[in-house]
């Protein structure tokens, strides 16, 4: 299954790494307004997470992944594993790069973490709702909305920061019920 | 190795799309017919371990439908199937290869002889975006024949192949019969009536039929006709 590396788009890495390098330079003065940018910013980090996900429904290849050797539950956690496992790298690169914390280190992290997983939660939910090239194009829509919502209460009302377990839970359930439904497809 | 299906039945609500079916399939060409909605792509994807049978059971030999080790002999083209933009024909090729296990050099040589066979060698550089809906056929029949499978499942396999091309495929299933077994399904009674060995015909679901067919029995396509009108009688 390593070999499906290869097969993961490279713009989802050079894309990661460019957001990555981009809070790198942010990051160097952390400041109120600097934290609410790359918190905004987490979302399209967390937009490849999708398309990789959606990528088999969207194009139609389900069907022939089912019936193949690796069962299309086990490709799907090959792949997405790889993309989560780059991000996580990433957001410990990022703590060790960062020059200053404006509040701690966990908590600065924190800001740009929730609306990662608020992304990986409703995407995950709408990937499981619609179905072809229609998951594709509503996923896209994901990431601005939560880096928008990100960016205008995270300063004035900051409620997702608040539901942060809740957030991971939900993002978890999500991801079960996703990967249970990789064991039937729909009929018709 | 027989590939069994003892009394499979899907449900889905109150709506029976297979409805107890019992197959013993050996080697040949065995070809399944039947209208439109009959039940032929629901009971095919059961075969290939895609859905789970609401009751009853298929496997081949000791090996249940449902393992990695069936999955590993089995080559199987869907009706309908979409690609990867990006992918050249060899590109997906190596990627189907991949997924049925296959080792990349082998899968690269697999590619080439498959290509040659399905007169696709000249396009398998070229996106498959630019392939016509004939050509993109070709290549789904080449991927399913890529790991060699004991058992090969081709759903209306000669959807948008051209007369010339229908016959090709013909021949190629023809020969690959004599050692393993081949299901296909279609509604086109031309498509299976010089080749398969053994003949299926599903109506409602159910198996109205299935027996050896040869030229002595008559023409197929009136035999199967009337199975469908016989069977609306007995309605």
């Amino acid at each position: 299954m390593w070999q499906q590396l290869w097969y993961i788009k490279k713009i989802t890495w050079l894309v990661s790494l460019g957001i990555f390098a981009a809070a790198v330079w942010l990051g160097r003065t952390l400041d109120k307004e600097t934290i609410w940018i790359l918190s905004a910013m987490a979302p399209y980090l967390a937009l490849f997470i999708l398309t990789e996900s959606g990528k088999s429904r969207g194009c139609r290849m389900e069907e022939l992944e089912y019936a193949t050797r690796f069962s299309l539950k086990s490709l799907l956690l090959a792949r997405m594993g790889a993309v989560a496992g780059f991000h996580g790298m990433i957001f410990l690169l990022l703590t060790a790069c960062m020059g200053t914390y404006f509040h701690s280190v966990m908590e600065d992290i924190f800001y740009i973490l929730v609306p990662y997983f608020l992304t990986v939660c409703l995407g995950g939910w709408l990937l499981r709702t619609y179905r072809g090239k229609e998951s594709t194009y509503v996923c896209l829509g994901v990431p601005v909305f939560v880096s928008i919502f990100a960016g205008i209460t995270g300063q004035t009302f900051p409620i997702i920061y608040g539901a942060d377990m809740l957030i991971v839970f939900f993002t978890i359930k999500e991801w079960i019920l996703f990967f249970r439904q990789t064991e039937e497809p729909v009929w018709n | 190795m027989e590939l069994r299906a003892d009394r499979v039945t899907k449900r889905y609500g109150s709506k029976i799309a297979v409805d107890g079916i019992t197959l013993n399939l050996s080697k040949g060409v065995h070809g399944l017919l039947g209208a439109n909605g009959a039940g032929k792509t629901t009971l095919m994807r059961m075969l290939c371990g895609i859905l789970h049978p609401t009751t009853g059971d298929i496997s081949l030999g000791s090996m249940d439908v449902s393992t990695e080790e069936y999955r590993s002999v089995l080559g199987y083209l869907p009706q309908d199937f979409g690609y990867f933009p990006d992918f050249t024909g060899m590109d997906f090729l190596l990627y189907m290869g991949a997924l049925k296990g296959l080792p990349k050099s082998y899968a690269k040589k697999r590619g080439r002889e498959l290509a040659e066979l399905v007169f696709l060698k000249d396009e398998m550089a070229k996106k498959i975006k630019t392939y016509s809906g004939g050509m993109r056929q070709r290549l789904g029949i080449a991927q399913a024949f890529l790991n060699e499978p004991e058992i090969l499942i081709l759903d209306e396999p000669t959807a948008g192949l051209d007369p010339k091309e229908r016959v090709r495929f013909r021949n190629m299933i023809e020969e690959y019969g004599k050692e393993h077994i081949v299901l296909l399904s279609t509604h086109i009674v031309s498509d299976i009536e010089h080749i398969a060995d053994d003949v299926l015909m599903i109506k409602n679901g159910k198996l109205i039929f299935q027996g050896i067919w040869n030229e002595e029995k008559g023409d197929l396509e009136q035999f199967y006709l009337k199975q469908f009108e016989e069977g609306a009688a007995n309605e």
